[in-house]
């Protein structure tokens, strides 16, 4: 009896905490909603604002200072920098060199072919968490259910086929981390692991966690937490590409686009003959790059990296190029007339090196421009809902932002749910601290005040105290909904009481019984 | 004996969604599974001696793509629909006085109703994806037979729909205002069922689910047997 009580009141705080999470989650739609509408406000006010005068000197500087041309800054495999711009107003195309100096113009249309176009750049592969020394292990991906995408287990079957006829399957398992391989009419032929091809399932050895796959057309790269295996279904062989100390943070299969069956005419039709190659960064941020035909190896660290530098590569038949593109940002003043406007000044580089098979890295070209931009104010600027709503947001959300205070990528969170948790704390976290903590202090205040005649216990008072001072105005709402019972009046001490205890929490006096009745006996 | 009795009541009122799904459903797996079949269609066992001239290619694609939605759909709807049945009808005829005043305990009642709404659950949508995936694994007419993981966790997405069933029931046996936790018992529901549609690994997800199940029916029990109808 005694553990069954002990369950149900430990059962009933996790729904209570439930409540609370739900109640959180409404306090964010409502703070959402209240922050919109106040932004529409703003927005109506100012444009309320806006004279006449205002609005001809807006055209006046717009006649003096036309909005920069977007232009594209393109490599050719001659290491040339090209500037091109494409103008959708006219459907032309224009070239520049890095003077300026036009090179070509002709008619372009997006989504005609680009056949008469005399130039073909090369095509770098971005490589996005490059050096963000973030790893992107998410809960080993292919181990993930993703219902929302209403996808079911992910699991891979590699067919190997020739003319209709399936020569093998073999099935990977996410758990197990190995393949097993059929043959014809489903008849099991082996399995594919870290020691490769074994015909017994007790000589399996797991290729361990897969953190990313890819796949050419003739072999299958596995990167796992610090290996890179590659494996030939065909030969049924497995050998290992790479074997860190460090775990891997980053690798990628260039050029990917290879395994696309609808991008096979555009490589026919291309001059330039990339190289495909498997590029791998450690934790310590060095880079291994294998090349995959003639098997070469270099290894190589990046140049120093600012936080707004990002790099991509590409691999052509004798060089293998990097870019740089460091971006500065700047605040500008806003000019009078468009003060519900932010501006900024962008300083753009491009910094172009060869990779020598030294693993040296040689700055070869490098190009240099700005360009202004202008963006609306955010929401965040002197919003009420962002100063003084927030104060009644929980008090634990700034802490959860202070925690998980650097930007960080999705995927290196371990779990989606975590990376939900703080980006709701961090939208809707308090501004003014000092403020949310009093506020806090105030509903403790509030809610100790309110359970002395309706509390139960004093271990649930002091759950919700506890719940209530982290979570502030969401805390005190769910306190409110789970615990505010209709109290009376004592007969015996006079003070408030609630009617779910036979006795009173303060003087024990059991409750009134209406008087008896002559036919109570009956009744009865 | 009595407990056996208002099971198998239980059963007999709702054999009839159980056969409407069945009629509806197994069509329905039916033709998920023919448009699926393109993906192997013309293509045979061959001979391993072609090997040096074949190709390979990797697919992530299965038999069941795109049902997950609809099983999590479906399990959730009759989810909802059996606590309606068991707790807000009788809610809202007024008739827990009748049904609590036999010679049975309000936990009999209650426990009755839970294990009916399992097996119902697990009879109607479970036994079409047991189906299904037993013709799926057909190696006659399909290549690769799904994998078993596949059928795990379909059965884990029919489970959700028990989270619905114990949220709404508690919703409907609840004595508290709108305002108060009854509305909230349906967004606490929701909440659960949005953070199972999330992704995590289906160990984890189990292991959420054995927990939710059991704190949400531990409420579901507390709150009935406390109540006065």
């Amino acid at each position: 009896m005694g553990s069954f009580s002990i369950i149900k009141k430990v059962s009933q705080a996790i729904n209570h905490i439930l409540i609370l999470v739900v109640v959180c989650l409404l306090f964010f739609s409502v703070f959402m909603i209240l922050d919109e509408i106040e932004y529409a406000i703003r927005e109506a006010f100012y444009t309320a604002q806006v004279s006449v005068t205002d609005i001809a000197s807006v055209v006046e500087s717009q006649q003096e200072d036309p909005e920069p041309r977007y232009t594209q800054k393109e490599i050719l495999p001659d290491d040339t920098i090209h500037l091109v711009e494409e103008s959708y107003e006219d459907d032309k195309k224009y070239v520049y060199d890095v003077n300026g100096k036009l090179l070509w113009e002709g008619e372009y249309r997006y989504y005609e072919d680009d056949s008469k176009f005399p130039y073909e750049y090369l095509h770098f592969n971005v490589m996005s968490t490059l050096g963000e020394g973030d790893s992107y292990k998410w809960s080993s991906q292919t181990r993930s259910m993703k219902i929302v995408e209403s996808e079911f287990y992910n699991t891979y079957d590699v067919y190997i086929s020739w003319d209709d006829n399936v020569v093998e399957v073999w099935r990977f398992h996410p758990y197990f981390g190995y393949f097993t391989g059929y043959g014809e009419g489903r008849k099991r032929i082996g399995y594919l692991g870290a020691s490769g091809f074994v015909e017994s399932k007790s000589e399996i050895e797991s290729f361990g966690e897969l953190i990313r796959g890819f796949y050419s057309s003739l072999k299958y790269y596995y990167s796992g937490t610090n290996k890179v295996y590659e494996i030939d279904f065909k030969c049924r062989t497995v050998e290992v590409m790479h074997d860190f100390e460090e775990d891997i943070i980053y690798a990628e299969l260039d050029p990917a686009r290879y395994n696309r069956v609808e991008s096979i005419e555009e490589i026919k039709k291309s001059k330039i003959r990339y190289r495909p190659y498997f590029i791998v960064q450690t934790e310590d941020g060095s880079m291994h790059i294998k090349m995959l035909y003639d098997q070469a190896k270099i290894n190589f660290e990046l140049p120093s990296k600012g936080e707004s530098s990002s790099f991509s590569m590409c691999a052509i038949k004798d060089k293998i190029f990097f870019k740089e593109h460091m971006r500065l940002k700047m605040e500008l003043e806003s000019p009078s007339y468009q003060e519900n406007k932010k501006f900024y000044r962008y300083d753009n580089k491009i910094v172009l090196y060869k990779l020598k098979a030294n693993g040296n890295l040689e700055k070869f070209n490098e190009y240099s421009w700005s360009e202004e931009r202008s963006y609306g104010l955010g929401r965040e600027t002197d919003s009420f809902c962002r100063e003084y709503l927030s104060a009644l947001s929980p008090v634990i959300y700034p802490i959860i932002s202070y925690q998980f205070r650097d930007e960080k990528p999705i995927h290196s969170y371990h779990c989606f749910h975590i990376y939900t948790i703080v980006e709701l704390a961090k939208s809707t976290s308090a501004e003014k601290i000092l403020l949310n903590i009093i506020v806090s202090l105030l509903l403790v205040i509030l809610v100790v005040w309110h359970s002395m005649a309706r509390r139960l216990s004093w271990s649930g008072t002091l759950f919700w105290v506890v719940i209530v001072g982290l979570f502030t105005l969401p805390g005190f709402t769910a306190y409110l909904m789970v615990n505010n019972r209709p109290v009376i009046k004592c007969s015996s001490c006079g003070k408030k009481r609630h009617l779910l205890k036979p006795e009173c929490i303060r003087c024990g006096a059991k409750l009134p019984r209406p008087e008896g009745k002559l036919t109570d006996l009956i009744l009865a | 004996m009595k407990f056996l009795a208002l099971f198998l009541n239980e059963i007999k009122e709702s054999v009839f969604v159980v056969l409407i799904l069945w009629i509806a459903l197994i069509p329905l797996g039916w033709l998920i599974l023919q448009e699926n079949y393109y993906y192997f269609e013309g293509t045979q066992w061959g001979t391993s001696d072609m090997m040096d001239e074949a190709s390979i290619d990797i697919s992530s694609d299965s038999l069941f793509e795109d049902t997950g939605m609809l099983l999590l759909f479906i399990s959730v709807s009759l989810g909802v629909s059996f606590a309606i049945q068991h707790f807000c009808i009788p809610s809202y005829r007024k008739v827990w006085g009748f049904i609590i005043h036999r010679s049975v305990t309000k936990k009999t009642i209650i426990f009755m109703k839970l294990i009916s709404a399992a097996f119902l659950l697990f009879l109607s949508i479970g036994g079409v994806w047991g189906t299904l995936f037993i013709i799926g694994s057909n190696p006659a007419r399909y290549l690769m037979p799904p994998n078993l993981l596949i059928f795990i966790h379909g059965l884990f997405l029919i489970s959700v729909g028990y989270v619905a069933y114990l949220c709404v029931g508690l919703s409907g046996i609840s004595n508290a205002k709108w305002y108060e936790t009854r509305s909230v018992w349906l967004l606490v529901g929701l909440l659960l069922i949005i953070i199972f549609s999330m992704r995590m690994t289906l160990m984890w997800g189990i292991l959420f689910l054995i927990f939710f199940i059991f704190v949400l029916a531990c409420e579901l029990i507390s709150v009935f047997c406390s109540r006065d109808f």
